[in-house]
Parts: structure tokens; C-alpha cells; sequence
């Protein structure tokens, strides 16, 4: 069926505003697990918070010049690979930090995906392309924040890091409604009023508080529930929000870090998300854009490579050593990958026929490269895997079990993830 | 005595009396003389639907001045205003308040703000179209003509060619995304006849079997003719040449279908033919870039045959509408779901509201004036203790609504008394802050309390909000600065702020509050304020 | 204009050589006698010139439009391997029979040309940490000069491979470099723009030259860079080229050439080619008729090969068509002929027949002119 521009977030629901409670910001009201059969995950997820870490490369990070070099081979290009600390494990010479990582890694190599346009690959992978029922489904981050269900960082559940402008990004949520969007720090800066105004003193903060939840407390003794939940849940982030500002103000990080991280937008913005995921927020995405090299695509990834591979090598360290990668799931991944096959302007285009991916953290096995392509990576010679079968395997990861649970579209059961597609064993601890 | 209680024994005793004996009591309370004028039949209507289920008893003064300043006027009463109604003795007060309010320049206003927000659901702004607005509120013009201006905007009528903005905004290029005519033809069908037509684009719809295909269809095909014109500097919308019928098939059974342009449920126009060069009235003028005028016009044709009398939606549809700007709730919700299997709460209601305002040649003004004189309007929102909360949609109690931004900011002003001072460009400024904070995100009805991070943090922290509660002389904050005596402070916050009294319990609490903060007064008087402003009770009209 | 310099007639198609493959770059060995292209399958490919053969009838190149006379088949010889990635660069001795190359992995080989087989004479496996950008002979051919993505700068012995000297201190990846003609001198020019004038007796900065333009930063892409740096024959005036960048991935850029003056450093032109869409000046080569003979490469499709003399404001030859993507361009020693590469194939991403064994590759048609001699 044509993709069709009208057939966007709401359709078929009757009833959207009933349940939406609060819409348009960051996710006011409850995050109540009523919608989603499968009760028996929902008191596993109480044990430990899992988080996510999401890292978006828009535009197609080149498989052969990252996770799957193909050295002196036809479409090889001219990069080297390296050895990681896995033994028998290469990369291209251009991730040499992440090499050092490979034993926290898993790498998939075999992905075969359906969509070459980035204007609709790029929706299609983060929704997990399911089978077309007419609704529109929900990117992985607001799946994840509504599977998972709140936690108590007091922070909003879902942070979008990305270059240029931030907001309220509530598309991305389909039929589940804008209250699972994501809040974006355009180019990782705060929302706008997040200082403290001169006239208001800690101590007036804290009793403007303490009052204004002593008059919601009053009316609610005789009102409807939830208007004044809601007004307390929005009240009680912002103000969570304020006490941890410093998270982004990046002077003062230290050294270390700026040095392992680096100064560019993508180093700093991964410094940002883990102190967003060291503060509690369930969902962590950043974006990095710029990676559609159709053209110069050696020198481009040179440099966008190396680039990447700096900050999210230091951010599986930084996670690893703090213990929190046990239950972070981090993803590293583009709309597709690049063509095997060389153009006359040294680029490589779009290629949703064997790509890779990289994954770590959370329920994911360590280590281990699962999949593989030809001599000449032009096609995947193991089992092939769509995007849904990375949802099955990083719901799985995270402790949802993706072939029972699914979701409650107004009692139009839906699957979470394409019931074609089987979570990947091999993948899972 | 605390509010709770008392609902509890009037609540009880309401019970107690039976729907019958309620009636009458209602009756009374309105002044409405006679039980076949309007009010007395919508109040028996709901009555008779809550069966055996007690209703709720009529709120208080405090209650009704606020709940109708909010919904007539667009904001909280003042202090003095509030007080004179308090202090009157009139038996007919209330209905004399809506009368004064409906007559009051911030009534045009409220409309203004309300049917923005209702008809571009936050898209943006246009000079024109709020000029448009403005001077059909002020001439409080009908319904049907206020649509039929916006469905087939005339350029040449300065009064009246920013109602174009209605399209023209929806047809702006995003980015890369293609002009969304299939946007503007579902907003045509929702926002004037109350049908999301969204999933008939491509089928039938899958669960509303009136939906059909072709009402999309009939629609879209004079909207994908439309293009935004270029040639003049108003926002205005141009029609090319309509030559033949849209050609579409189901996704599911690939059968081929045509039709011309159709209002949904309504008869198909056939297309004329003309013979060539004479398709136009007006030729195109290249040189003005005038696009020309068609002899056929589809717009013209939909703006004549969608906002009608006969047309049972488009009546269901404004009546719905402004049950819901009152009660809170539509009888048919969500707004635009208006079809078979979606019945309304109470169908009759609807129907006899249909039947009025057609009656009375779509006069909104009319007809929220006979909203607000119910005892359904009139009830308090207060829960009955004991007993489950009634569903919203018997209306059993008053359903809170929500503030929008504009109602917000107003409310700010005349609770902290910093009304009237902003010049007409700070105004402008403090408007924009006030729908970027308060708004929902564009696209998204507002119909329920959204409070967001946004909101939170513009109330905490920004300058519009905070330099309200700094003293100025006449102002709340300086008011309160001068009263010694904490129990008069109380009751003079709480009026200001949140329209009544405090209870003694929060009498109780200012008063040790600012008992223990002796040496930083202003500071404690500030939060005090800041604190009811950042109530959820003053964020709702209940 | 009475002192306006003759012009050249426009070149003549002689014939295009069909590759298997992508080549990076190409030279004329300095007999004119063989023509050598640096391959991106890691080896060295070679064509002999020193016996145009009768053209052959099957060979009627579809390539070429409008002929029908059959191209002249220019023999193939044995490639040359010993190379890793791509052979990046090549560069000939100036005076005696030998030849050096660079590959994208560092290594760097001293080749001699003496008897029918080339055979290598040194071999250094890692002269740069990866991909050796460019290599240059002094004039008097006994010194090559290297740079890389390793950001050094580096002198070799041509007679034995040995190292003479490193030049430590570009700071960034470097692109290009050049030996002036006197010998003393060595710029080198990097991706951000800059163009160092080093003095090789001490090692040390003598000035920058600046050409920022041709840099950008976009999102967290680094685009552009020196692409090209050359010397007119006396060394008088020192050729700048590159792009002005637009934007990363699909990287637009205007192809930009800088003229300097070497003697005070002034600038003395900028020349912008085309539109953006037609990318990198990626080479220049001196005519020994006084003007500069350039090529750029754009986005799939779009290049051209230009003739341009300094002052002029513009080229006073461009070829009128796009020649897909000229990445190299190799002068005859005489001035008599011109070799461009050129690219051939599909770009973009259909739908691949990859698993049934059919997955072309694109590869790199030279393209020989012939250059009529200036008349008068």
C-alpha cells in the first residue's frame, strides 16, 4: 500500500483524548500499564530500572567502513581493519577506541531491512516496521517508555539529545499519544526556563512547593482525581529538573571527560545522555546527523567515524565501569547502510540489504559478532534479520517478553513488534 | 463546615427528594418562568437520563461568578467584581451576570480566543484571520455564515478575507513534506460537520460504517485543487480549473470509483464543462500573477451546500461543540466522532440543541446564553462523598474544564491586578509566551487539562509569570503588604486569587504561615500567591 | 587584446581505455612512452603508448558518441601488485627510469622500470599510519616527499627508500603537498584549509597561506580540504585548489582554485568552477604552453576537465559536456595529449541481484585527447 500522509497517529482510535490525560508535554499525568495485556512483566520491571541509551546515526553509517570491513576486497575502500579485544573480531581502523570495547559489545551483521528512502526508512526502522494494520506505530523510544513504565528519577521518561532545535517531539509516540513523545534538548541546552528566577529564593522554591501541593491536596479531596496528579507530576519534574541543571552545563565537566569525549557536538551530547541516564531518565536518544556521505564518503567517514567512535567508546566504559550497563541498552545504529559499490563521486548510497548494527548492555550477550555478508558484502550469506527482529531481541533484552505482550489500541490488540519477525537467541544473555 | 460535607447532605438530600421534586427546585433556582423554554427542557433531559442517580446541587455564588466570568468573559472575575455579585441582593442576579457579560466587550473577545484555538488548533497566528474573528464575534454573526466565509473566502471583502487563513495555513509546505490536502479535508469534516473522515481517505472506514469512502473523496477532491495565491499579500486561497471527477479505489477490494465534489452525505455536483478559454470568469494574468477565476468553483459549491440548515451534521456538529465549551464534555465525544456507532450521551439532547440553534438561525450567542441559564451548568464540581464520582458524561456534576492559555493569562492579570497595564505590544508578547506554555502542541485538540514540563517551569521561573506578584502600587501584592491582620489578608488573597473565601482550615494555615516568616513577609506573601496561581484549582474551571 | 597568449584548439577525442575497475590517479612516465594509473584494487595498471595500434573493428566503444571511426586500442600491460587498499598515488622519476607508489595503508614502494617487468627496488610497509595522501619529487628527483591522515610530513632517499627527514607540526590530516622547483621548498596543505610553506633546511614554517574556503564543518563532518597543490614550471606562482564546501554526506561543493604569488604570497585569483554540484578540483597540471590544465569531480555525473591562464577570468576551455566524475588528469611530457579518468557504472541502491552473482562495480574509462599545438 502507498504510504499514505493521512494515515498518521490517530486513526481508527475513538477515543485518543479519553485516555490521553495529559498531552503536549512531557508525558504529564500517569504512565498507568492499563493498556498492555501481559500482566506478570510489569512486576519484573519493578526489580530494576532499565534504561536505554539510542543512538541514531542519521542518514547511514557505512557498514564497511565500521562493524563489517571487507579489507582488499573490491568494494573494500582504502581503510585497514584493526583487531578489538575480542580475538578474531575486526573493525575498521576508524573505530580504534570502540575496539577496545568489543568485549561489551554484540555486533549484528546480517541486517536486511525493506526501505532504501531516508524519508520513510528512517520512520520505518524506529517503528519497527510492523505489519501495515492502518495505525501508525510508535517509535522505539515512546514503545520502550510505555512498556517499561515510569520510574521514580522524577525526570521526564523519554530525552531526545540533537543538533539544532529542541521541543516537545510527540509524532514520534503513533497511536499511543502525544504524552509518550519525547522532550528534546535542542543541541543538548536545557528547556527554556529552567533558572531559577533572582526574585525566588531555595527557600521560597521550597515553600511555594510545599503550599501549592497543600492546595492541590485540599481540592482534590473533593474533585475528580487526576487534574491535580497531573499538575503535581509536571510540577514535581520541573522542579527535578532545576535541581539537576548542572547536568547540562558542560563546563563543568571534567578534563577526562571533555578529552574522551570530545568537544564536537556528538562527543558532548553523549557526555550529556550519561548524566541523563545516571540521573534516572528511562529513555536516552541522541542524534548525530550528516551521515548520507553519497559523496567523498571515505574522507566523510574518516571523520564522522572517528568521531563517533570516541564518545560512544568512553560511554561504554564510563557505563560499564559504574555497573550501569547491566541494565542499559545501548543501541548504535542508522535508517540503513551504504552501498558495497563505489559511485563516481567516491560515495556509497543507500544499502537496506546487508548492514550492521552494534548493541550493548542489558540482557545482550557480550562480545559476541552475530551474522554475516559475503566476501563482498554485498548480501547477508546468514540468516537474514529485519528491524523487527531487533525490536523482538532488545524487548526481550529488556526483560518484555515481545511474542506475549501486546499492545491495546482502543481493544484493537496489537503486536509490539512484528509477529513475522523472532527475537534473536543468540543475541540474548 | 468543610465544602465536602455540605455536598454530602445536599447531595443526600437531593436523593432524598427524588428527580421530581429536583425539577422544580431547578426551576426555581434559574428564574426560567416557563418549563418548555430551553433550559428547563436540557435540564429534564439530563435528569431523565440520570434516572435514580442523584445530581448534584447547585454551586455556590462564588462558584457561578467565577465559572461564568471564565466562560463568558474569558477570565476570572476581579476582587470588586467578585464582591459586588457576593454583596447583591438581587433574587436574579445570576441570570442579570450573564446578560451584562454576554454585553460586555470581553465576551467577542472570549469567542475570539475560544474559536482560534477550536477552528487552527494552535497552527499559528495571521493579523487577518484574528481581524476576521474579531468582527464576527463583535456582530455576533451566525454560525452558518461564519462558515460559509471561511469555506469560500472572499478576497475582495477586507472585512472578511482572513477567514482564507483557515486554509492557507493548513496548506503550507512543511519542510519536505508534501502539501497536506488530506489534512485540510479531514479538518473541513471534523471541525464543521464533527466526522474525522482520516480512515476513509483509503477505504471505507473499518469500524464507522457511515463513514464512507466517497464522503472523503467528494471532499478532497476540491481541496487538492486549492493552492495558496501568491498574488496578494493577505492570506487567500485560489481554485484551478476542476475538469474532472477523483478517480479512486478502496486499498481493500481495488474497485474503481469516481465522484465530483460532494459535502459528505449530500448529493454529487457534476462537473461542468466549458468550452475552451471560456472556463474562466476571470482569465490569469501572468503579469499580476492573478491565477484567474474558474466558472466552476468547487469551494464556492461546498461553501453553499455544507453549512445549511438541512445539513443535520453541520447543526449536530456547532451544537455539540458549544454543549462542550460549557458542560466540559461533549454529548458526542471526541468532538469530531460523530456517527452511529459513537451515539451521543444523551441523543435527544443533541437533537433538541440541533433543532434550537437551526431554530434560532445559528445564533451562538443565543444559545450559550441558554447553556449557561441550566441547572446542568449551574451544579457544583464537587464529588458527591460516599458514592463513586459520577461519569462525566451524565452530567451529573459540573465536569471541570480546562483554563486555555488565553483564559491563563488573563486570569493572571486580574488575580495579581496587573490587568491593563501591558501596552498592546507587551500584550502581544505576553500572549505568545502565554499559548507557547499553556498551548498544545499544534494539531492536538485542546480539550483536556494538559498540564506539561513547560508549563511548570514558566510558572516557576518566567518573568511573566513571577513580576505579577512583585508590588506595584494598586496591585495584589501590594494590597496584601498593607493589610495587618492575617485572616483579612487570607480572605482577601483567596478572592483575588481563586475567587472565594478561605475556608477556615486555610484561613488558619496564612495566618501561622505568615506568622513564622514575621521578617520576610514580602517573600511569604509572595509565595502564598504564587502558590494559588499555581493551583491546580485556578488551572481549571470548575 | 594585442598581447593576449594564443590559445589552443580544443582537444581531440583519441580514444578511451576501458578499466575493470576504480583508478585514483593517473601519470605519463617522463618518455611519454607509457601511461601508468594508480588503481583502487591495489595495483598499479599500465598502458603502452610507444606503438598506437591500428584501431580494431570490434572495438567500436559505445562510450564514444558519434564516431564512426574505430578507436585506436591502446595495449594493456601486466599490472604491477605489492599494494594494500588503494594505490593512492603514483609519481615518476624525472630523470631516471623509476617509479614510486603510495597505497591508502601506508606503504610506499620504490619501483624500477629497467626491462620489461617493473620490479620493486624498496618497499617501506609503513612509511604513514594509513593512507599516504600524496607523494611528490623534488626537481632534481632525489628526494620523495610523503604526507598522510597521519598528519606527517615525511622525506625519502628516491635511490634506497631511506628516510631523510620528517616534518612534524601540519597539525591536521594532510592532503597535498608540493616541492617548489628550487628545491629548498615544500608546501603542504591540509583539510582545514591551511597551506604551510615549509623550509626544508630547517624543518620550519616559513608562512601559511590561507585557504580556509575550502573548508567546512558540517553537523560533526569535516568537509573539504587541500586537495591540490602545484607550481607553475619556474615556480612563480603556487596553485591552490580544492572545493567550497556546501554541505557533508552528499558533500556539494564548488569546485575553487586560489592562485598565490609566490614571491610576496599575495593572492592573485580565485577561480570558481561550475556549480556546486561539480565538487573537487582534483588535479592541476602545468602545460608547458603556460596554463593550467584542470579537472573536478561532482556528484555522480557531473565533472569536467577546464584549461585555465592565470589572470583570466575564466577558463578559456571547458569542456562543454560533463565528463562523469574526472578524478585524475595526466599531461603528455610534450603538451601533445591529455589522459582523464573519468567513472562509469551505476550508482544508487537498486535493488541488488548481488546473491545471484550480479553486482557491478564502477570503474574508471580514460579518456585520451589529443592536444593540437598552439598556433599562432
Amino acid at each position: 500500500m502507498k504510504h499514505n500522509p493521512l494515515c498518521k497517529p490517530w486513526e481508527h482510535r475513538l477515543s485518543r483524548r479519553q485516555w490521553l490525560g495529559g498531552a503536549a508535554g512531557a508525558a504529564a499525568g500517569t504512565f498507568g500499564l492499563g493498556n498492555i495485556t501481559t500482566s506478570a512483566f510489569a512486576v519484573d520491571l519493578k526489580k530494576k530500572y532499565k534504561q536505554v541509551l539510542f543512538i541514531w546515526l542519521d542518514g547511514g553509517i557505512s557498514q564497511l567502513e565500521s562493524w563489517d570491513p571487507k579489507p582488499n576486497t573490491e568494494f573494500g575502500g582504502p581503510f585497514r581493519t584493526i583487531a578489538t579485544s575480542v580475538p578474531g573480531v575486526h573493525f575498521s581502523e576508524l573505530l580504534p577506541h570502540t575496539a577496545q570495547q568489543m568485549q561489551h559489545l554484540a555486533v549484528v551483521r546480517s541486517l536486511c531491512t525493506q526501505d532504501d528512502a531516508h524519508s520513510s526508512g528512517v520512520e520505518r526502522i524506529q517503528r519497527g516496521d510492523p505489519k501495515n494494520r492502518g495505525v501508525v506505530y510508535p517509535y522505539f523510544s515512546a514503545a520502550v517508555t510505555k512498556l517499561l513504565g515510569p520510574n521514580d528519577s522524577g525526570l521526564p521518561p523519554s530525552a531526545w539529545i540533537k543538533p539544532m532545535s529542541g521541543g516537545f517531539i510527540y509524532k514520534d509516540a503513533g497511536f499511543l499519544g502525544p504524552k509518550y513523545g519525547s522532550l528534546a534538548f535542542g543541541d543538548g541546552k536545557p528547556p527554556e526556563n529552567l533558572l531559577q528566577h533572582s526574585s525566588v529564593s531555595n527557600q521560597d522554591l521550597l515553600e511555594r512547593s510545599q503550599l501549592r501541593t497543600l492546595a492541590d491536596k485540599r481540592y482534590s479531596q473533593t474533585h475528580r482525581d487526576g487534574a491535580t496528579e497531573a499538575n503535581s507530576f509536571v510540577y514535581d519534574m520541573g522542579l527535578e529538573l532545576m535541581k539537576r541543571q548542572d547536568m547540562f552545563d558542560m563546563s563543568k565537566s571534567s578534563p577526562r571527560d571533555v578529552e574522551r569525549y570530545g568537544t564536537h557536538d556528538l562527543g558532548r551530547h553523549l557526555l550529556l545522555a550519561r548524566r541523563m541516564l545516571e540521573a534516572g531518565v528511562t529513555f536516552v536518544k541522541v542524534n548525530s546527523y550528516g551521515w548520507d556521505t553519497h559523496g567523498d564518503n571515505f574522507n566523510g567517514s574518516l571523520s564522522l567515524v572517528r568521531k563517533f567512535d570516541q564518545p560512544f567508546a568512553a560511554i561504554i566504559e564510563d557505563l560499564s565501569a559504574a555497573g550501569m550497563l547491566d541494565n542499559v541498552l545501548v543501541i548504535a545504529m542508522s535508517e540503513f547502510g551504504r552501498t558495497p559499490r563505489v559511485n563516481g563521486h567516491l560515495g556509497r548510497d543507500h544499502w537496506p540489504e546487508a548492514w550492521s548494527l552494534v548493541m550493548a548492555g542489558c540482557g545482550v550477550k557480550r562480545g559476541i559478532v552475530v551474522g554475516s555478508t559475503n566476501d563482498n558484502g554485498s548480501y547477508v550469506n546468514s540468516e537474514p534479520y529485519d528491524i523487527g527482529h531487533m525490536f523482538h531481541t532488545w524487548f526481550n533484552a529488556l526483560g518484555i517478553d515481545s511474542q506475549k505482550t501486546e499492545y491495546n489500541n482502543n481493544s484493537q490488540p496489537l503486536p509490539i513488534a512484528h509477529e513475522g519477525c523472532h527475537p534473536v537467541k543468540e543475541l540474548l544473555a | 463546615m468543610s465544602a465536602s460535607r455540605r455536598t454530602t447532605s445536599s447531595a443526600g438530600l437531593t436523593h432524598l427528594l427524588g428527580v421530581g421534586f429536583w425539577l422544580a427546585l431547578a426551576a426555581g433556582f434559574t428564574s426560567v418562568a416557563f418549563a418548555d423554554e430551553l433550559p428547563a427542557r436540557i435540564d429534564a433531559l439530563i435528569a431523565t437520563a440520570a434516572k435514580d442517580a442523584p445530581l448534584g446541587a447547585t454551586c455556590d455564588e462564588a462558584t457561578f461568578v467565577r465559572r461564568v466570568y471564565l466562560d463568558l468573559a474569558g477570565r476570572i472575575p476581579s476582587w470588586r467584581e467578585a464582591t459586588a455579585f457576593l454583596d447583591s441582593k438581587e433574587a436574579n442576579k445570576r441570570q442579570q451576570l450573564i446578560d451584562t457579560l454576554l454585553a460586555s466587550s470581553d465576551y467577542p473577545r472570549r469567542m475570539q480566543d475560544l474559536f482560534h484555538a477550536m477552528l487552527m488548533e494552535r497552527r499559528g497566528d495571521n493579523p487577518e484571520w484574528t481581524k476576521f474573528l474579531q468582527a464576527s464575534f463583535e456582530a455576533n454573526k451566525p454560525w452558518d455564515q461564519l462558515v460559509r466565509e471561511i469555506l469560500d473566502p472572499d478576497p475582495s471583502n477586507e472585512a472578511i478575507r482572513g477567514a482564507a487563513f483557515f486554509h492557507t495555513k493548513r496548506l503550507d509546505k512543511v519542510g519536505q513534506q508534501e502539501t497536506d490536502y488530506p489534512g485540510l479535508t479531514r479538518d473541513v469534516g471534523r471541525l464543521f460537520l464533527g466526522m474525522d473522515l482520516q480512515c476513509a481517505q483509503c477505504h471505507n472506514h473499518l469500524f464507522i460504517e457511515s463513514y464512507k469512502q466517497v464522503d472523503f473523496q467528494g471532499l478532497y477532491t476540491v481541496y487538492q485543487n486549492t493552492f495558496i495565491r501568491n498574488d496578494l499579500k493577505f492570506p487567500a486561497i485560489g481554485e484551478k480549473v476542476l475538469t474532472k471527477k477523483a478517480d479512486f479505489s478502496s486499498v481493500f477490494d481495488k474497485v474503481s470509483l469516481t465522484t465530483g465534489p460532494r459535502v459528505p452525505g449530500g448529493k454529487e455536483i457534476e462537473i461542468p464543462s466549458f468550452d475552451k478559454n471560456e472556463e474562466y470568469l476571470v482569465p490569469p494574468d501572468k503579469k499580476t500573477n492573478f491565477p484567474g477565476a474558474p466558472r466552476f468553483r468547487a469551494m464556492q459549491f461546498i461553501a453553499t451546500e455544507l453549512p445549511t440548515a438541512g445539513n443535520k451534521a453541520f447543526a449536530d456538529n456547532i451544537a455539540n461543540r458549544l454543549w462542550f465549551v460549557m458542560m466540559g464534555r461533549g454529548l458526542v465525544n471526541p468532538l469530531d466522532q460523530q456517527h452511529a456507532t459513537n451515539r451521543p450521551s444523551h441523543p435527544e439532547l443533541l437533537d433538541l440543541l440541533s433543532q434550537e440553534i437551526v431554530a434560532q438561525k445559528f445564533d451562538m450567542k443565543w444559545m450559550l446564553r441558554q447553556l449557561v441559564l441550566t441547572q446542568t451548568y449551574q451544579r457544583t464540581a464537587v464529588l458527591p462523598a460516599g458514592t463513586a464520582p459520577p461519569k462525566p458524561e451524565t452530567y451529573r456534576i459540573a465536569n471541570e474544564k480546562r483554563l486555555s492559555a488565553e483564559q491563563l493569562m488573563n486570569s493572571v492579570q486580574v488575580a495579581t491586578g496587573s490587568r491593563d497595564k501591558p501596552r498592546e505590544a507587551d500584550a502581544e508578547k505576553l500572549r505568545v509566551a502565554f499559548v507557547k506554555a499553556f498551548g498544545n502542541v499544534p494539531q492536538d485538540p485542546e480539550v483536556e487539562f494538559s498540564p506539561s514540563l513547560k508549563s511548570s517551569l514558566f510558572v516557576l521561573n518566567d518573568p511573566a509569570v513571577l513580576d505579577c506578584l512583585a508590588p506595584q502600587p494598586g496591585n495584589l501584592a501590594d494590597r496584601l503588604l498593607k493589610i495587618s491582620d492575617s485572616a483579612v489578608l487570607a480572605d482577601e488573597l483567596y478572592l483575588s486569587v481563586l475567587t472565594r473565601k478561605p475556608t477556615d482550615e486555610e484561613r488558619t494555615a496564612v495566618t501561622e504561615y505568615l506568622a513564622k516568616n514575621l521578617e520576610r513577609r514580602p517573600a511569604a506573601i509572595a509565595n502564598l500567591s504564587w502558590a494559588l496561581l499555581a493551583s491546580t484549582e485556578f488551572c481549571l474551571n470548575h | 587584446m594585442p598581447n593576449e597568449p594564443p590559445k589552443p584548439l580544443p582537444p581531440k577525442p583519441f580514444t578511451v581505455i576501458k578499466t575493470e575497475r576504480q583508478i585514483s590517479s593517473i601519470r605519463f612516465s617522463p618518455d611519454g612512452k607509457f601511461l601508468f594509473a594508480a588503481g583502487r584494487d591495489g595495483k598499479i595498471h599500465r598502458w603502452d603508448f610507444s606503438q598506437p595500434q591500428a584501431p580494431v573493428e570490434e572495438s567500436a566503444d559505445t562510450q564514444k558518441q558519434n564516431s564512426k571511426v574505430p578507436e585506436p586500442v591502446v595495449p594493456e600491460l601486466p599490472p604491477l601488485s605489492g599494494h594494500d587498499g588503494w594505490v593512492s598515488q603514483i609519481a615518476f622519476h624525472p630523470k631516471s627510469p623509476h617509479l614510486f607508489s603510495a597505497d591508502t595503508w601506508g606503504r610506499l614502494i620504490g619501483w624500477s622500470l629497467v626491462g620489461a617487468t617493473p620490479q620493486s627496488v624498496w618497499n617501506v610497509p609503513n612509511a604513514h599510519d594509513g593512507w599516504i595522501r600524496q607523494v611528490a619529487l623534488s626537481a632534481d628527483g632525489e628526494q620523495l616527499a610523503t604526507c598522510g591522515l597521519d598528519k606527517m610530513i615525511r622525506l625519502w632517499s628516491t635511490a634506497d627508500g631511506k628516510k631523510l627527514q620528517e616534518i612534524v607540526g601540519q597539525g591536521e590530516d594532510v592532503f597535498s603537498l608540493a616541492f617548489h622547483p628550487d628545491g629548498k621548498s615544500l608546501v603542504a596543505g591540509d583539510l582545514k584549509g591551511i597551506v604551510k610553506h615549509w623550509n626544508l633546511a630547517d624543518g620550519k614554517v616559513v608562512r601559511e597561506f590561507d585557504a580556509q574556503i575550502l573548508y567546512m564543518l558540517s553537523f560533526i563532518q569535516d568537509v573539504g580540504g587541500v586537495r591540490v597543490l602545484a607550481f607553475d614550471a619556474e615556480g612563480k606562482t603556487l596553485a591552490v585548489a580544492g572545493a567550497k564546501p556546501a554541505s557533508g554526506g552528499f558533500v556539494e561543493a564548488l569546485p575553487h582554485v586560489k592562485f598565490f604569488n609566490w614571491s610576496d604570497g599575495a593572492e592573485i585569483q580565485t577561480l570558481n568552477i561550475g556549480e556546486k554540484t561539480e565538487g573537487f578540483v582534483h588535479e592541476l597540471a602545468f602545460h608547458p604552453d603556460g596554463y593550467w590544465v584542470g579537472v573536478c569531480s561532482g556528484q555522480p555525473g557531473r565533472g569536467r576537465f577546464f584549461f585555465h591562464r592565470v589572470g583570466e577570468p575564466q577558463p578559456f576551455f571547458t569542456a562543454d559536456k560533463q565528463m562523469p566524475n574526472c578524478h585524475s588528469a595526466a599531461l603528455h611530457p610534450t603538451g601533445e595529449r591529455l589522459a582523464v579518468i573519468s567513472n562509469a557504472g551505476t550508482s544508487g541502491q537498486m535493488k541488488s541481484k548481488a546473491r545471484e552473482g550480479i553486482y557491478p562495480g564502477n570503474s574508471s574509462p580514460i579518456h585520451i585527447f589529443d592536444l593540437p599545438k598552439v598556433t599562432v
